[in-house]
């Protein structure tokens, strides 16, 4: 992946090479040293003023709304053949609703990941910010992962949002008692699984001012990863699917027994990838040089 | 006149990006199609059958999306809209050599997609001839059936400045496509469904005959109809309204 091939090349440079000349004008002063301690907290903050009147958060809002909605016009179309045999004492109610609409939620985080890496970073984009927010006593790799940070908490809101929908149309539809902790995995497993996109897109959007390659990439490339696709699973263009498959696995079979069961391998590689990205990207905005 | 507007379009575009997401596309969708021929007779079309799925379902219509909002791009940063449109050309001619250009890439998208089916059948050896004709219909019948969806995004790209909201229109458009497809009632009218349905027609609307192995009337009212609803529209909006800012 280029990703790793970039953090090789950066690495040493960035360990030794700290006074290099692309950065002679914008290296940090030692007598601001005491004040890079600034807090992710306040750093958090002051990303929330920004974009809380932008589109990030009645996106997030939408998102799983609209998947919501395309789960009231399936039923109204095929309602019907869906239910046709439904027993609530022996179906899962559940597993008929996430079979349909799992894979549509899959696609809405990847392309909503993609959406909310692109905004996030435009705001600096736009307005020349990056520069003004980065002479700032403020350590430049903090400023990236709480960027990271928010995104993926916007993301979390709406799959938590996703969840609720899912309950919604089961009361609709009287699909039995509604399994909270499926429920919950369906919710958690696929956002996990969409991480890596996330810190990848984040990447992207970060290293170029226009932002129309990142949003092409971003919408065209998840689709590739799902379905019959012939990707490695631990790309992160197929994990969101993998999640989603382990999330529906736990629907058929969920049993009290297997508490750990979302700790597997892709899980697993699905973390270790994101916080692999998020470590180059916050790399290599500390070695950019802002214009 | 046209034309050399349409050699100006030529030459705003950003033909790497382009270029990459014409072949780029096109093949990945190849490759990530896997094997899923059955070999003996009949492997071409089964392979077919699982390529074109993963390239007409979202890819071709979402492909349009991008397409319209790149083409649009050039004006949509620093006031190039005013630019444009303050030279001695007519604004029809400056939108349909948009439109021109942004068909003429899915047309091209779709002959990457077609050579790169052909060249992978060969190379893997797959039994019987190339069914040449049924693959060139295919194609071609996709292709005409995203022209209206082309022609709204166009609408909206040329609109709005923000290159996410026109996609995010797109990609609400496309999405319920995956349900429609595989309702008979729905299906035939819904337009975002369309292209993939076109491409791999089920033997209803085979026996139906229309054009293209479309059915009749989804091929004059969902695909002709919209494509001239869609296009005028734009074309009217473009014509009557300011430059967008």
């Amino acid at each position: 992946m280029t990703g790793a091939g970039v953090a090789r090349a950066e690495g040493p440079v960035g360990v030794g090479g700290s006074a290099g000349p692309r950065r002679a004008g914008h290296s940090e002063d030692p007598a601001r040293a005491s004040a890079h301690g600034t807090s992710f907290g306040a750093l958090a903050a002051a990303d929330w003023r920004r974009m809380r009147h932008t589109w990030l958060l009645p996106l997030t809002v939408m998102g799983p709304l609209g998947v919501t909605l395309m789960g009231v016009i399936l039923f109204l179309l095929k309602g019907e053949w869906l239910l046709s045999g439904f027993d609530p004492a022996i179906d899962s109610g559940f597993g008929i609703l996430f079979e349909q609409l799992g894979m549509i939620q899959i696609f809405a985080l990847g392309l909503g990941a993609t959406l909310i890496a692109s905004m996030i970073v435009d705001v600096e984009h736009r307005s020349d910010t990056w520069k003004a927010f980065l002479v700032l006593p403020v350590r430049r790799w903090k400023a990236y992962v709480v960027k990271f940070a928010w995104a993926a908490l916007l993301l979390a809101t709406a799959s938590v949002l996703m969840g609720l929908g899912y309950a919604v149309l089961m009361v609709w539809q009287d699909l039995g008692p509604i399994p909270w902790a499926d429920v919950a995995r369906a919710s958690a497993l696929p956002w996990i699984g969409t991480l890596p996109l996330l810190a990848f897109q984040l990447l992207v959007s970060t290293s170029m001012k226009n932002q129309a390659l990142p949003l092409a990439l971003g919408i065209i490339t998840p689709m590739f990863g799902m379905g019959m696709s012939g990707m490695p699973a631990w790309l992160p263009w197929r994990l969101p699917t993998q999640g989603l498959i382990l999330a529906a696995g736990g629907v058929t079979a969920g049993s009290p027994g297997e508490a750990l069961a979302w700790l597997t391998v892709p899980v697993l590689c699905a973390l270790s990838a994101a916080s692999v990205l998020v470590s180059v990207g916050a790399a290599l905005l500390t070695r950019k040089e802002i214009r | 006149m046209i034309g050399r507007v349409l050699r100006a379009e030529l030459l705003k575009a950003q033909w790497w990006l382009l270029g990459s997401l014409v072949v780029g596309g096109g093949l990945v969708v190849i490759l990530l199609s896997g094997d899923g021929s059955i070999p003996g007779a009949g492997q071409w079309e089964s392979a077919y059958q699982v390529a074109v799925i993963q390239y007409s379902w979202l890819f071709y219509p979402l492909l349009a999306g991008v397409f319209a909002a790149l083409v649009c791009r050039v004006e949509h940063v620093a006031g190039g809209w005013k630019q444009t449109l303050a030279l001695p050309v007519s604004r029809t001619a400056v939108y349909l050599a948009k439109y021109v250009l942004l068909v003429g890439l899915l047309a091209a998208t779709s002959v990457v997609f077609g050579v790169g089916f052909v060249g992978t059948g060969l190379l893997s050896g797959f039994d019987g001839a190339v069914p040449w004709a049924s693959v060139g219909r295919s194609l071609l019948a996709g292709w005409v059936a995203v022209l209206p969806l082309a022609a709204v995004q166009l609408w909206v790209s040329s609109r709005w400045k923000s290159f996410g909201a026109a996609l995010a229109l797109n990609v609400c458009f496309t999405l319920p496509a995956i349900f429609a497809a595989q309702s008979s009632e729905f299906g035939p009218w819904y337009p975002w469904a369309q292209p993939m349905l076109a491409m791999l027609p089920s033997t209803a609307q085979i026996s139906a005959g229309g054009p293209l192995s479309i059915a009749p009337e989804t091929f004059w009212v969902v695909i002709v109809g919209g494509f001239a609803v869609a296009l005028a529209g734009g074309l009217l909006t473009f014509l009557r309204s300011d430059a967008p800012t």
